[in-house]
């Protein structure tokens, strides 16, 4: 009786913690919407990002999760650009948006956290000044 | 009776208090200065004249209008007012196409160059592309805001042109620049007084052509100066040309060696004066914005 007990107790907790793990969002990938008009075509994607040198674009960053659970508003999203000198990330005092800033001409990635944790790096090319 | 007339003035002070506050409030878009509004719609950049030269700024240091594309180099100064509460934001270069030089905005190349509003820990409230381009062509003006292809003067005459400095589609780039001013022959005319500033005095010397070299954003232009000798015109009209140094006269009309400067008075074409040939003519400033045209 006592083992049964033991084992059923058990059971009870590894179900609890599997749905714990099974709640939690899997990252899929990023949706990005663009929330400013640059003076020129931008390429803002979940897998690429394309602009030309010195032009910038408010984006707002919204993570998908390919799991049934969704992300929630409170989870933290952020960006880093893996190379500075080719392009810069800056906050905005919303949540999840973000300006990204083509610096120079150049191929980086743009790396992705939720809440703390490494997700992916997209990839970024910034290309020599446009006309004007 | 007698409150009528307070009555009415009272009326009269608040109806102008009342305007007064309309046209401020509409020209607080530029706090004094032109502006434009940030891409995001929170406030308004406005552009600040950096020094005499920017060409955008002829009139008391303030702008008109916020400039369609700056020269390549040119000098500036942009703030930023919102239309919410808050500190005022610092605006910063948001690429290297835009850097701070200083307490100035330059930027140092062709292209878009964006600029950013950001407040508190570095977030980013409003956003900024402004136009870069290098200067193609230099015009140069007069006080009467015509554009000289040919500066045409007389020995003696003192005239104050301006440059402005121009992309390849002729529009007039903003910032300032450092110009250095020069001529290619100087017993034809000389540059009296040039400050690294966008205006200039020219003085013909002799008769002859030469050119005129300005150099502003890395580009020199070349403006022909035809100065003619007016004394030594010959009754048949014939010029007999060439500067004179020895200060004589080879037809009797007393154009050369005149050394009290105090007949310069530019653009007189009788003949009979009695200023050509001074080089050191018109050092009193006398009619030297005449404008020669």
């Amino acid at each position: 009786m006592n083992n049964f007990r033991k084992n059923f107790v058990r059971g009870v907790f590894s179900l609890l913690a599997l749905s714990t793990v099974a709640c939690q969002p899997s990252y899929g990938s990023i949706e990005f919407e663009p929330l400013s008009t640059p003076p020129v075509a931008v390429t803002v994607r979940s897998f690429l990002i394309e602009m030309p040198e010195g032009v910038a674009v408010v984006v707002r960053a919204t993570p998908i999760s390919d799991g049934r659970e969704e992300y929630e508003s409170g989870d933290k999203v952020d960006l880093y650009s893996r190379d500075r000198d080719v392009m810069t990330v800056h906050r905005r005092d919303h949540r999840r948006e973000f300006v990204l800033v083509g610096v120079s001409a150049g191929s980086t990635c743009l790396e992705v956290e939720i809440d703390g944790e490494p997700q992916e790096c997209i990839d970024v090319e910034i290309t020599g000044a446009s006309g004007t | 009776m007698t409150r009528s007339p307070n009555v009415m003035n009272r009326f009269l002070q608040v109806s102008a208090g009342v305007m007064l506050a309309a046209l401020t409030t509409v020209a607080c878009d530029g706090d004094d200065g032109p502006a434009k509004e940030g891409e995001l719609g929170v406030g308004n950049f406005i552009y600040r004249c950096v020094g005499d030269s920017d060409p955008f700024c002829s009139d008391g240091g303030v702008a008109d209008t916020f400039p369609e594309a700056i020269a390549v180099g040119g000098r500036f100064n942009l703030d930023y007012n919102q239309d919410r509460d808050g500190a005022l934001p610092n605006v910063i270069p948001g690429s290297d196409a835009v850097v701070m030089d200083g307490p100035s905005l330059v930027l140092t190349r062709a292209g878009f160059a964006v600029v950013l509003a950001s407040q508190g820990f570095g977030d980013v409230i409003d956003l900024l592309h402004l136009t870069g381009r290098d200067v193609t062509r230099i015009a140069t003006f007069t006080g009467d805001s015509q554009e000289l292809i040919t500066i045409e003067l007389e020995v003696g005459e003192r005239i104050t042109l301006e440059g402005r400095p121009q992309d390849e589609n002729r529009t007039t780039l903003a910032g300032s620049l450092d110009y250095e001013w020069g001529s290619d022959n100087e017993a034809v005319f000389e540059v009296a007084s040039a400050d690294q500033d966008e205006s200039v005095e020219v003085e013909g010397v002799g008769p002859g052509t030469a050119q005129l070299l300005v150099t502003a954003g890395g580009f020199t232009q070349m403006i022909e100066v035809e100065v003619a000798g007016g004394s030594t015109t010959t009754d048949d009209g014939e010029d007999t040309g060439g500067p004179e140094t020895d200060g004589s006269d080879d037809d009797g009309s007393s154009d050369g060696g005149s050394t009290d400067g105090g007949s310069s008075d530019g653009g007189s074409s009788d003949g009979d004066s009695s200023d050509g040939g001074s080089s050191e003519g018109g050092s009193d400033g006398s009619g030297s914005s005449s404008g020669g045209e």
